[in-house]
């Protein structure tokens, strides 16, 4: 085991868990968007709730945290790896039945609809449980992994927020007409 | 161990960042919703326009469609921040082609030229005549307007009026006859 092979691992770790931790995250503010997207595509409708979204992201919140320490890494790769079981099937779904709402996925308001992203990152949370069986990580390097992936993660998750809403951040950082609410009042 | 204990309270404030963030996004999505659900039309003149103002240069496509018009055209004032902006814009794009519409050209008041385009792409504005103002700055300078949506009566390349509107119909209604525009 090379200290390369640690940092390949700590890389990958940290960054599905700053991905799962903004899905989670998001999820629990605002599930509107993802239960009318599922809604959409299982049946019955009332089966999707906002209640049970929010139960999918206390799921992603913990595979996020668990991926974040040494010893208990195979935990969090294997419930990140049935997320991105799935997020697959939902995407696979999304494709086949041709879906129409967006998902609201990541926090991302409007913008895309289930489909090949989460595909995508369904694919990769799943290989994520592949590399963290290779035993890349020697019981040595505990510490080290997990000092490393906690700021990796730290500093992945604010990149990943202000890349979403960089919209937001533009909007106010720029606005110079000062509209929203004194137009309509 | 102290490393450790910094990196873990570094990752909190990066959540909470984050959740800050969700939250935003959150808001900004209801109060544009709230905008597309506001029940009464507003049509009402902005006092502290510059009334009479005829700026020395009118930006492209402004400057043709008033060379067209003898000087007489209607400019709606959008802005990327603005939540009753949204469905001002989705009214315009949807607007069936009459005499008043060909007359009409609308300036997109945007942090920067990229976020104005995009609004204009997102909104299907692009078969209209737009002209995007960074920072609002030509509106401003040249109009002292800041506030939107508000639309901008140009005759005889001065401003007779500035309204600030939330519906595009009522504005159109209240637009209509050049001698009974609100002042």
């Amino acid at each position: 085991v090379t200290s390369h092979s640690l940092w390949i691992v700590v890389a990958a770790n940290a960054s599905a868990s700053a991905l799962l931790l903004v899905a989670a995250l998001s999820k629990m503010v605002a599930p509107g968007q993802l239960v009318v997207a599922l809604g959409e595509l299982i049946q019955p409708l009332d089966l999707i709730t906002a209640k049970l979204i929010r139960l999918v992201a206390v799921i992603e919140f913990a595979a996020s945290v668990t991926l974040l320490f040494a010893p208990i890494r195979m935990l969090g790769a294997a419930l990140a790896a049935v997320l991105g079981l799935a997020f697959a099937l939902a995407g696979l779904t999304g494709i086949a039945r041709g879906t129409q709402s967006p998902c609201g996925c990541l926090g991302i308001s409007g913008g895309r609809t289930l489909g090949p992203t989460n595909i995508l990152a369904g694919v990769l949370l799943i290989g994520l449980f592949a590399l963290n069986r290779s035993e890349l990580v020697p019981p040595s390097s505990s510490g080290e992994y997990s000092r490393a992936a906690i700021l990796a993660v730290a500093g992945l998750s604010l990149a990943l927020c202000l890349g979403i809403h960089r919209q937001l951040v533009r909007v106010s950082w720029h606005a110079k007409l000062p509209s929203i609410g004194r137009a309509t009042s | 161990l102290i490393i450790t204990a910094l990196a873990a309270v570094l990752l909190l404030l990066a959540g909470c960042v984050v959740l800050l963030f969700a939250m935003f996004g959150e808001l900004a999505q209801r109060v544009a919703m709230a905008g597309e659900t506001a029940p009464a039309a507003v049509v009402r003149p902005l006092e502290e326009a510059r009334i009479g103002a005829s700026p020395t240069s009118w930006p492209e496509p402004i400057a043709s469609l008033l060379e067209e018009r003898d000087g007489s055209v209607l400019l709606p004032v959008l802005s990327t921040a603005c939540g009753s902006c949204e469905k001002v814009a989705r009214q315009l794009a949807t607007e069936d082609e009459s005499d008043s519409v060909r007359a009409t050209a609308i300036i997109i008041s945007c942090g920067d030229r990229s976020t104005g385009e995009e609004f204009v792409r997102r909104h299907g504005l692009g078969h209209l005549r737009t002209y995007v103002d960074e920072g609002g700055t030509w509106v401003n300078s040249s109009f002292g307007v800041e506030i939107s949506p508000t639309a901008l009566v140009i005759r005889e390349k001065k401003l007779q009026t500035a309204l600030v509107f939330t519906d595009v119909p009522a504005l159109r209604t209240a637009t209509s006859d050049p001698r009974e525009v609100l002042v």
